[in-house]
Parts: structure tokens; C-alpha cells; sequence
């Protein structure tokens, strides 16, 4: 009984800074509508600043909470709503999740910027060692504490929304936003008090579970999707069942460690299942909660983009495998290694297009399946066989179709949730799983945390060295690649895009949905695990760490700020991510800075290792250019240049120079890809100098718009 | 012969009775309107008859056939098209997209594209839309808009086809041409049911009107009948008799 | 100050490309009040968004006493005394009654001040202050939309299609209501599409067809084409 109550107290514990988390996730879900997937890297930034002015300052506790937690988080708040979410408004639900996923990656990056993420920062409990005993059972003070900081904030909380005006009006946002504003209230107001208010719980939340969870800014971070799971029990909208779920989930997870051992479970499968329990509650609750949950309606962005064509897209195919075919012979061997694993993460970028581009789920675990693809090599193609190949796009398209089942009655965010669910109970769980019997067999999924990947060989022919594996994996990008612009192209693709754009009237015209939406996550997530295997293949060796949530996240993110819609934004994803591009880019420009600026070289120098902040900060620019720049941007210009045919020449002559000059040898790589990457991008800005559609707003320019004034004149 | 035909037909939401035991049906060949003033349940019936919102009481019946428990998509593909008074246009995809993809819909899951483009130009052509055929459906302006969803209705080869407020938007000259389009379609066999605020469009095409009113018909018959019905005047006025 | 609560001059304004209203003048004169009719979408409801500062005009001027007031900002109108009851129900469904009278005191006014006022002219609302009032029926729902223009005294109330989807009886004493603020001096611009409804207490009226105001007079003056701009012919 007393083990009982002690489990109790500790769960208690837990369910506290749970609800904290949540409570502030709500209260900004339901008054601005903007589900904020950044508060948990709120929480992270929030204890590092106050571990930084606690431990590393020396400042006393209570001075550096206030100013931590009374000053710096509101104010940081009301930035986030003056800077960024005000922006948010009106624009659509995928907009949203990608913009806070954009600002979750930068303040991540941020941090790890600011704070070396080796070092170790001790972050004692408050009171560390000091119990109090009620009838035997040992309370630790910090526990104590928690309760009673959890018991004042929802008593402030309910105090402000039920007995002051602006909390009324705060509630009152929630059903309509301008009849608030025809009561004399100003919505944006009330919008910046509820982002500080959401920004102080969230960090909150961070100083009071960090000296559990150890200073450590991605576990810190993706603390919070256990929140999620209390928000979702209190459907986003209702505080007091939020305060519920988090009592559930803290207790839950609680009582199944305490209990774990009288359970007749295999003791080999609990230790990542008990930290998963928090999102397979999460998923429980999504999947089968009582009334289906719907997200905003849809606002509907217009899009930018031209229907692909087959003479584009075969063209583009060709030229990279011609390209990666000349490249192939003035590479040396380490860069090719490096740059092998370009395909495969351009494959898994590919297989995004269907699923968010043309379908516009938001899909958040594109990489667990293309670690499913991986495992799938690791135990079939032991011997280079095509057949791993098949297996490892087959077995995650069937999963993908599972994952496509919560589709069917949820849409927009709480769709995003199932996903992030998803892919965080691969990394916790099924990735890490050890060695286990079962159904009379052995399974080692991930190979005890490390795949060891064969490269194929095709009927004799070996991709095994590093060149051949080159060319082969452009080969492969460029048929997926062209497979995408097929199913654009296609009447499937089209029912894609209508789906998007009106459920409704596909359904009265005809269209079977649910059949429809199987069939685009099946393809999408054979289409990463295809690319999982390409590039696990191309690392040779890969851990679960290449193939977690954050690296869903940043690879989605790329492909956003390039062009949900077109293959080359893919490639340039791959590039970007599997080269390390703005390593390459920014240690480039810190050499280049004169030594007396030693601080410019340090800046670029960290911005070059740091990929998450370099990410998160273009992806918060995506607002304007909602179809990304390489479809808005480089395409249109280029478009452009192959109408002119002296100017191509000019640009194909100075590459052709560059190229000989480098096969003979008088220049050096870096100075090839300097010119390359010139003449490739900046030169078409010169010749054109503005971009049509370069300004969406600008509609003067847009070719379609005259046809329309046109043809109304002929009426 | 009676194509679609909804039978004492009520729907809830909430407290609030949308359609209260509402009664109506359409002739193939024939048009008839459904009128009556805002808020009346003219929208809310539409949903019904294309399956989008379920009844609590009533009958749907297409050919015949009782569908009330048939998916939209399966009413559709029985030969039951309509249009949206708030557009619900694939804005992501040009006109004649719009109208290929729609052929495609109705064919099933497996629609041979093709067979879909063969159906579109023609159909694009024939609604006054040839001039924008390639222009992204979610730049046109209302009026045009409305006929793409008209044309994407027809591509669906339906028997009856449902128009929610089709004219709305539209020109002078558009409506003409409209109602010449409406009795073409009429002589060529489609039974077609008339949601319209447009009074003169509504008298000139349909040969039959039902008027709604708090989800109840009040008054049926043909336009001449109803205008000159005084119920039918004080749905459409207000209750109080006049001053004058 | 002139005579003119609210004056409307060559006000257009457009959804998209779309004009939705074209060159409308339109005047409300002191402590009087303005029927304004017409079958749906005809742009009755866009002409009180605009004038509420809830939707842009393209050109034309707002004069609110004679101020120019284009470009400002609802809450901004709100605070100067126009007050709209949307279309609709004109109230927060998750707020209690008591809750959404709170909503109505932007001016100036205490809580309890509001809640004696509403009280007063709508007892039924007086009989259950803690409900939801996305419980109550729709007519209550009404009196608690009609309750912030008795709390705040506007200097001009606008009210689209009270008798939405109420029974004629109900929607009658609600507009009995309104003549009693209207009494209380308040300029009132009423919309509605049942124009006999509101021509008996109305001052002056005008008709609008596809984004036009076609006729603007007396309400007998109007009546006489009532039948032509709704039922065609």
C-alpha cells in the first residue's frame, strides 16, 4: 500500500508539469488557432535561461525565476505574436504547423548554438534531498512544490478567464473572433497576452522538469508531444479535462513502471514502451476518442505551380544522371562516400510530394518509414539481393496505409498529431526494441541500434563501389523523380488535388475517399522506404538517430522552404541535407572573411554546423512564398532563359570551359562549384531581374489573368 | 419519369428542425425550381439528396431505388450530380482538369484517362468555358466559376442534376446564355432541380417551383400558380399584413 | 454636428475580384430609423460589415457625425458608439449569459449596471444568467445579441435579419424591442429580407438589388415596388 501512495506522489508529480505544458498549449490552440508545436522547445530554451542565470551567473533562485519566468518569457511571447504568428492569421492550417515546426527547428538550433551541448550542466532539484512524511509515505519537497505551483497556476488561470473581462474575452475569441472585435475589445491584444501567458507556462514547465530529464535541449524539447496527449484528452479547447489527461497520463505511466514487474510481459520490451506510453495514450485517444475530431476548414491557398510536363521532367531526369556521371570521374572517392547518400534522402524528399504536395496531409514521420525500409535491407539483402529492394518499399506502404486510417475522421492538426505520434513510438519503441523471440522466432529489428546495409547488386551488376553506387542512386532518383511527375500527370494525381481542394464535391461526384487517401499513403510511404534503403545503402552503416522525428521534421521543412510541388526542390533537399550544403556554404564564407573579423568567421562558422537553425530561420520566411522558391523563384527565370537561345549558350559555354578546366586540372574543385553555382543562380538573376510571379500578390504579370480579361472582353 | 424523388423528409440539427417532413421530385426533362426565403432548408435539402447529410426521417429515392443509406459517392455514380452555392471548385487545377478529373471520378477507382479527356473538351466547350480551358480554376471570376462546376457536374453523365444558386454572379448576358444551356440540357432527357435567387431566370426556365419555407413546402405548382399565391408572398415579405 | 448619424457616399466594395456593392448612398438621419430591404444577396449584409469596419471599402467615404471613418478599425467603431448585431445569432455560444453581457461594457459601464439593464428589458434573460447561451433558443439568443445595444447606447445600431429563422411572432417582439431603443434615441439601420416586417416601424427605407439601392423613400414610397425587386416581373 505505501509503495502504492509513493507511486501515487511521484505520478502526481509528473501529471503536474504535464498539465502546466498542456495548459499552455490550449490556451494558445483555442484563442489564436495556431497549434504551437514549438512550445516544447519553448519549455528547453526556458530552463536553459534560467539554469544560465541560476547556475552560471550565480543569481539567487527567486530572483532568477522572476526574471526568467516573470520578464524574459512574456516578453518573448508577445515577440513570437508581434514577429511571427500575427502573420499567421488567415492563412492555411498546413501554413501554421509548418511555421511553428519552422520556429521549433530555430529555437532548438538556438539553443545549441548558445549552449555546447557536450558539456554537462549539473541542474539540482529544488530542495534536492529534502522529504516530507505524511503517514510513512516520503514526499520529496519538489514534489510538493509542484503540486502546489500547478495548484496556484490553475487557480490564476480560472480566476482570469471566468472573472476578468480580457479573460472572458479571451474564451469569447474562441467562438468569434469579430464579434469580439464589434465589442470594442482589440483581437491582436488579446492574441500577444495569450502568447506570454502560453510562453510562461511552457517554461514553467521546462525549469520544473529539467533536473529530471538532465540539461539536455532535443529530449527537453520533445518532452512536450507527452503533453499533447493531456491537450488532445481536453480536445484543445477545455483547460479542465487537459488538467484530466495530464492526471491520466502522469498516474498511467506511473503506476505501469512501478508495476511493471507482476505484469507478464517480456521485461526486454517494457523499457521503450514505458516511455512511449504517452503517445500511444495520444494515439488511442485520436484514433478512437468519441467524437471525431475536425481541424479549421481549409482556407485555400492558391498555388503557383505549372503542371509538370514529360519534356521538363525526362529532361531534368536526364541531366542529373549526366551531371552525376561527369561528376562521378572528377570526384574524389571520400566525397563521393559523402555524397552518396544524396539520392536517398532526395528519394525520401520525392516521396513527400504526393502525400503533403498533392494530397496535403501533413505527414510527419516520413522517416520511420524509410527506417523501415532500411531494417528491410538489413535483414534481405544480406547478399545484394533487388528483391530487399521490394521488401522495403512493400512493408512500409502497407504501413503507411495504417497510418493513413486516422485520416478518415481527422483532418488538418489533429491528423499532423496522429503522424508525430507515430513516428515518435518508432523512435522510442519499436526502433529500439532488443532482441526478442517471438511466434517461435528471433527478431532484432534494428540490429541493436546499428544497421549494417549491403549495397545491391542488379543481376551481376555491383553498386558496391562508391562511383558505381553514385551514378546508380542518380539513376534511381531520376526514374522516382519522373514516376512523381506521372502521377501528377495522371487522372489519380488530379483526384488528388481535387481532394485537397473540396472533400465534397469529390464525394458527389463520385470519388471513393478513403480509397483514395489509402492509396496516396501507400505510395508515399513506399516511396520512403524505398529512399531509406538508397540511403541507408549510401552511409553504409546507419543508427536510429538518422531516422527520428527531428530528421521528419527538418527533412519536410526543406522541402517546404524549396517547393512542396516539385522534384527539383527534392534534389535540392538531398543536396542541402545529405552534403551538409550550408556547412559547405558557410565554412566557405568563413574562410573568405579577412582574419581580423574573427567574429564573422565564428558566426559563420557556427551557422554552418548548425543545419536546424539555418532551416528553422528560412522555413520562418515561408509565409510569403507558400509553394517554395525553387517552383517560385529559379524556375520561372530558367523558363525564361531556355526561350533565348544565346543566353543558354552563354551559360552552357562557361560551364563547358569550367568543366575542362577542371578535368584538366587548372582549377580546383571549390573554384568548379563556385562557378557552377554562379552561373546557375545568380546569372539567370541578372539577365532577368525580376522573376514573373516572383510577387504573388502581383498579379499584373501573371499570364492566365490576361487570357481571363481577355476572353471576358470577347463575351 | 420520375428520376429523384425525396419523400416527407426531416433533418435536425441540434434544436433547430432544418427540413420538417419536406416532400419533392423531379421529372427527367423536366426543370423544377426550389424557392423560398433565406435560411429556408433549400441548401440543407441538397445535402440530402446528394447523401452529404443524413436524415433523421424520410425517404431518397433515385430511379426508382431507395438510396437513403447510400454513400455520396455511390448516389453519384447512380446518376446524381449537383453544384455548390459556396464554390467548391479544385482550384489547384485548371478548367478542363477540373472537368477530366470529374469524368474520371465517376468511371472509378481505375478511371482510363482517356476515356476522361474524350468527355471533357466537348463538355468545357459546350458551357462557354472554351476560351479559359487552361486557366487554373481557382482565378476565374464567379460567374465563369460557376459554369466550371456545371460542367463538372455534367461530366459525371448524370440523370439529375442539382443547381445551387448556378446564376449568382453571374452577367446579364451569362444568364441568357444560362437558360438557353438549362432547357438544351432539360430537351435532352436530364431532370434538373433549380436552386435560384434570380426571379426571372427561376419564371422563365422552370415548369414546376416548390417553395420552402422553415423546412416545410408551402406552396407547389407552376410559376404562375405561385406568384400568385399569398402565402408564398408573405414567406418572401414578412408576416405583418400591410399598411397600405 | 450635422443631422446625419451616418452618411454613406459612393461606397463599393468587392470579395475577391467580385463587386459586391457598387456606388451606394446612403444617409441615416438623427435618432431616426432605416429599413434597408432586399432579397438575399443583394449585399445588405456586406453594406453593414463595411460600415462596422469588418470588411474594406474600395472607394467612397463613411461618415460616422460626420467624421470620415474609412479604414478604422471594428474595435475602433465599436468603442465609438456603432454597435452591429451580426447576422445570425449575434452571441458567444460557450459564454454564459452573464458572461456574454460582460462582453458589453466596453464603454464604460459596470457589470453590474450591464446585467440590471439587460435584466430589465429582457426578463427572460434575467431567469437564467448562468446558461450557455449557445443553449438557449434562438429568439433568447437575440434578446442577449439586442442586450449589448441596451447596455452600450450606441450612437448608431445596425441589426441584419433579426427574424432569421424565428417564428413571426417572436421575430415581431423583438423588433418591438429595438423601437424601444430607437426610442431611447438611438439611430437604428435595420436589414431584413421580410420587409412588411419592419416597414410599420421604420422612418425611412430603401430597396437593394444586385449590390444597388434602387429606391430610397418613405416607407410607402417603397412598399409600391416591393414585388417587382423580389419576385422578378
Amino acid at each position: 500500500m505505501q509503495q502504492f501512495f509513493s507511486y501515487t506522489v511521484s505520478g502526481m508529480g509528473t501529471a503536474a508539469i504535464y498539465a502546466i505544458a498542456a495548459a499552455g498549449l490550449v490556451l494558445t490552440y483555442t484563442t489564436t488557432g495556431v497549434f504551437n508545436f514549438a512550445h516544447g522547445a519553448t519549455s528547453m530554451l526556458g530552463a536553459f535561461t534560467y539554469w544560465q542565470m541560476r547556475f552560471a551567473w550565480h543569481l539567487p533562485a527567486p530572483v532568477a525565476l522572476v526574471l526568467c519566468l516573470g520578464v524574459l518569457a512574456p516578453l518573448f511571447g508577445m515577440l513570437l505574436e508581434r514577429g511571427v504568428m500575427r502573420y499567421l492569421d488567415g492563412t492555411s492550417e498546413t501554413t501554421k504547423v509548418v511555421t511553428t515546426i519552422s520556429l521549433m527547428l530555430g529555437l532548438l538550433g538556438l539553443s545549441l548554438w548558445i549552449w555546447n551541448p557536450s558539456a554537462s550542466r549539473p541542474f539540482p532539484r529544488f530542495w534536492e534531498g529534502e522529504v516530507l512524511t505524511v503517514g510513512g509515505v516520503r514526499i520529496p519537497y519538489h514534489v510538493v512544490a509542484t503540486l502546489a505551483i500547478t495548484g496556484f497556476v490553475a487557480i490564476v488561470l480560472w480566476l482570469m478567464l471566468k472573472r476578468t473581462r480580457f479573460g472572458v474575452s479571451m474564451r469569447a475569441v474562441v467562438d468569434d473572433r469579430s464579434l469580439v472585435a464589434l465589442n470594442g475589445a482589440r483581437p491582436h491584444v488579446i492574441s500577444m497576452a495569450s502568447w506570454s501567458v502560453g510562453t510562461v507556462l511552457a517554461a514553467m514547465a521546462g525549469v520544473l522538469i529539467a533536473p529530471s530529464l538532465k540539461l539536455s535541449a532535443l529530449p527537453l524539447t520533445l518532452l512536450v508531444v507527452n503533453a499533447y496527449a493531456a491537450a488532445v484528452m481536453g480536445k484543445l479547447k477545455s483547460l479542465p479535462l487537459t488538467f484530466v489527461g495530464a492526471l491520466v497520463l502522469g498516474l498511467g505511466t506511473e503506476y505501469l513502471r512501478g508495476y511493471q514487474g507482476s505484469l507478464r510481459i517480456s521485461q526486454k520490451l517494457m523499457p521503450g514502451f514505458l516511455a512511449s506510453v504517452p503517445v500511444v495514450i495520444l494515439l488511442v485517444v485520436l484514433v478512437v476518442g468519441r467524437s471525431p475530431l475536425r481541424g479549421q476548414t481549409i482556407t485555400r491557398v492558391r498555388e503557383t505551380v505549372q503542371r509538370p510536363t514529360w519534356a521538363g521532367s525526362t529532361g531534368m531526369g536526364a541531366g542529373i544522371v549526366l551531371i552525376a556521371a561527369l561528376l562521378s570521374d572528377v570526384l574524389p572517392r571520400t566525397d563521393l562516400f559523402t555524397l552518396g547518400r544524396i539520392w536517398g534522402l532526395g528519394i525520401i524528399a520525392l516521396s513527400l510530394i504526393p502525400v503533403v504536395g498533392f494530397g496535403g496531409h501533413l505527414s510527419l514521420c516520413q522517416m520511420s518509414f524509410a527506417g523501415v525500409g532500411m531494417v528491410m535491407i538489413q535483414h534481405l539483402g544480406g547478399r545484394g539481393s533487388p528483391l530487399a529492394l521490394i521488401a522495403a518499399a512493400a512493408v512500409p506502404a502497407v504501413l503507411g496505409m495504417i497510418v493513413a486510417i486516422p485520416s478518415f475522421r481527422l483532418s488538418g492538426i489533429y491528423f499532423a498529431l496522429s503522424t508525430a505520434a507515430f513516428a515518435v513510438l518508432m523512435d522510442r519503441w519499436i526502433f529500439l526494441l532488443p532482441r526478442f523471440r517471438f511466434l517461435g522466432m528471433d527478431w532484432d529489428i534494428f540490429n541493436g541500434g546499428s544497421l549494417d546495409l549491403r549495397r545491391t547488386r542488379f543481376f551481376g551488376l555491383s553498386t558496391e563501389g562508391n562511383r558505381a553506387f553514385f551514378v546508380y542512386g542518380a539513376v534511381a532518383f531520376a526514374l522516382v523523380s519522373v514516376a512523381v511527375v506521372a502521377i501528377r500527370r495522371s487522372n489519380y494525381g488530379q483526384r488528388l488535388i481535387a481532394l485537397k481542394d473540396s472533400p465534397a464535391a469529390c464525394a458527389t461526384l463520385g470519388m471513393n475517399i478513403k480509397v483514395a487517401k489509402l492509396g496516396v499513403f501507400a505510395v508515399s510511404a513506399g516511396l520512403a522506404g524505398l529512399g531509406g534503403a538508397l540511403y541507408g545503402q549510401g552511409m553504409q552503416s546507419a543508427t536510429t538517430e538518422s531516422v527520428q522525428f527531428l530528421s521528419s521534421l527538418t527533412l519536410l521543412m526543406v522541402m517546404v522552404v524549396a517547393g512542396l510541388n516539385s522534384p527539383g526542390a527534392a534534389l535540392f533537399a538531398g543536396v542541402f541535407l545529405g552534403f551538409g550544403l550550408n556547412n559547405v556554404i558557410f565554412g566557405k564564407l568563413a574562410d573568405l572573411v579577412p582574419d581580423r573579423l574573427g567574429w564573422a568567421q565564428g558566426f559563420f562558422d557556427k551557422l554552418g554546423t548548425n543545419t536546424l537553425i539555418v532551416v528553422g530561420l528560412a522555413g520562418l520566411s515561408l509565409g510569403r512564398h507558400p509553394d517554395g522558391f525553387v517552383a517560385t523563384r529559379l524556375r520561372p527565370r530558367w523558363d525564361q532563359i531556355l526561350a533565348r537561345p544565346h543566353a543558354l549558350l552563354g551559360i552552357g559555354g562557361t560551364l563547358g570551359v569550367a568543366y575542362t578546366a577542371r578535368v584538366a586540372g587548372l582549377i580546383g574543385n571549390w573554384p568548379f562549384a563556385i562557378v557552377t553555382l554562379v552561373v546557375l543562380v545568380f546569372v539567370p538573376r541578372v539577365i532577368i531581374p525580376k522573376g514573373p510571379g516572383a510577387n504573388a500578390e502581383d498579379l499584373s504579370g501573371d499570364p492566365e489573368e490576361v487570357m481571363i480579361r481577355a476572353s471576358a472582353r470577347g463575351h | 419519369m420520375r428520376v429523384l424523388e425525396a419523400i416527407d423528409i426531416s433533418v435536425r440539427f441540434g434544436g433547430i428542425t432544418a427540413l420538417d417532413g419536406a416532400s419533392l421530385a423531379v421529372e427527367s426533362g423536366g426543370i423544377t425550381g426550389l424557392i423560398g426565403p433565406n435560411g429556408a432548408g433549400k441548401t440543407t435539402m441538397f445535402d440530402v439528396l446528394t447523401g452529404l447529410t443524413p436524415v433523421d426521417s424520410g425517404r431518397v429515392m433515385v430511379d426508382g431505388r431507395n438510396v437513403t443509406r447510400v454513400a455520396p459517392h455511390r448516389r453519384a455514380r447512380l446518376g446524381v450530380a449537383r453544384t455548390f452555392q459556396r464554390l467548391e471548385l479544385f482550384g489547384g487545377l485548371t478548367v478542363l482538369e477540373n472537368v477530366e478529373c470529374a469524368a474520371g471520378m465517376a468511371l472509378g477507382v481505375r478511371g482510363r484517362a482517356a476515356a476522361a479527356r474524350r468527355v471533357a473538351g466537348p463538355l468545357v466547350a459546350r458551357v462557354g468555358l472554351g476560351p479559359v480551358a487552361h486557366v487554373r480554376a481557382g482565378l476565374l471570376p464567379t460567374g465563369q466559376a460557376r459554369l466550371v462546376e456545371v460542367a463538372r457536374a455534367l461530366a459525371t453523365h448524370p440523370k439529375v442534376l442539382l443547381l445551387d444558386e448556378p446564376a449568382s454572379g453571374q452577367s446579364e448576358t451569362e444568364r441568357e446564355q444560362f437558360a438557353r444551356l438549362l432547357r438544351e440540357l432539360a430537351q435532352d432527357g436530364l431532370g434538373i432541380l433549380l436552386v435560384e435567387h434570380d426571379m426571372d431566370l427561376v419564371m422563365s426556365v422552370c415548369e414546376y417551383l416548390v417553395v420552402l419555407n422553415f423546412g416545410r413546402v408551402i406552396a407547389a405548382g407552376s410559376p404562375a400558380d405561385v406568384r400568385r399565391d399569398p402565402s408564398v408572398m408573405s414567406a418572401y415579405l414578412g408576416s405583418r399584413v400591410s399598411h397600405g | 454636428m450635422g443631422e446625419m448619424a451616418l452618411e454613406l457616399n459612393g461606397v463599393r466594395a468587392r470579395y475577391g475580384s467580385v463587386e459586391v456593392l457598387h456606388e451606394v448612398d446612403l444617409s441615416l438621419r438623427r435618432g431616426s430609423v432605416l429599413a434597408v430591404l432586399g432579397s438575399n444577396g443583394a449585399g445588405k449584409s456586406t453594406l453593414l460589415k463595411v460600415t462596422a469596419g469588418l470588411h474594406p471599402i474600395a472607394s467612397g467615404s463613411i461618415r460616422l457625425d460626420g467624421r470620415n471613418v474609412v479604414g478604422w478599425s471594428p474595435d475602433r467603431l465599436a468603442r465609438r458608439g456603432v454597435c452591429l448585431i451580426p447576422e445570425g445569432r449575434g452571441v458567444f455560444p460557450h459564454l454564459t449569459v452573464r458572461e456574454n453581457l460582460w462582453m458589453a461594457t466596453h464603454l464604460g459601464v459596470t457589470r453590474k449596471d450591464a446585467e440590471a439593464m439587460a435584466f430589465e428589458r429582457f426578463a427572460r434573460l434575467g431567469d437564467r444568467p448562468n446558461q450557455l447561451a449557445g443553449t438557449l433558443s434562438g429568439g433568447e439568443q437575440q434578446m442577449l445579441a439586442l442586450a449589448r445595444a441596451v447596455i452600450t447606447k450606441p450612437s448608431v445600431l445596425m441589426v441584419d435579419e433579426l427574424s432569421m429563422g424565428l417564428a413571426p411572432r417572436l421575430a415581431d417582439s423583438l423588433y418591438e424591442s429595438v423601437r424601444q431603443i430607437a426610442a431611447d434615441g438611438v439611430s437604428v439601420l435595420l436589414v431584413e429580407q421580410f420587409a412588411r416586417t419592419v416597414l410599420g416601424m421604420a422612418d425611412r427605407a430603401a430597396i437593394m438589388v444586385s449590390g444597388r439601392v434602387v429606391i430610397q423613400g418613405t416607407p410607402a414610397d417603397v412598399e409600391a415596388h416591393l414585388s417587382s425587386a423580389y419576385l422578378g416581373g
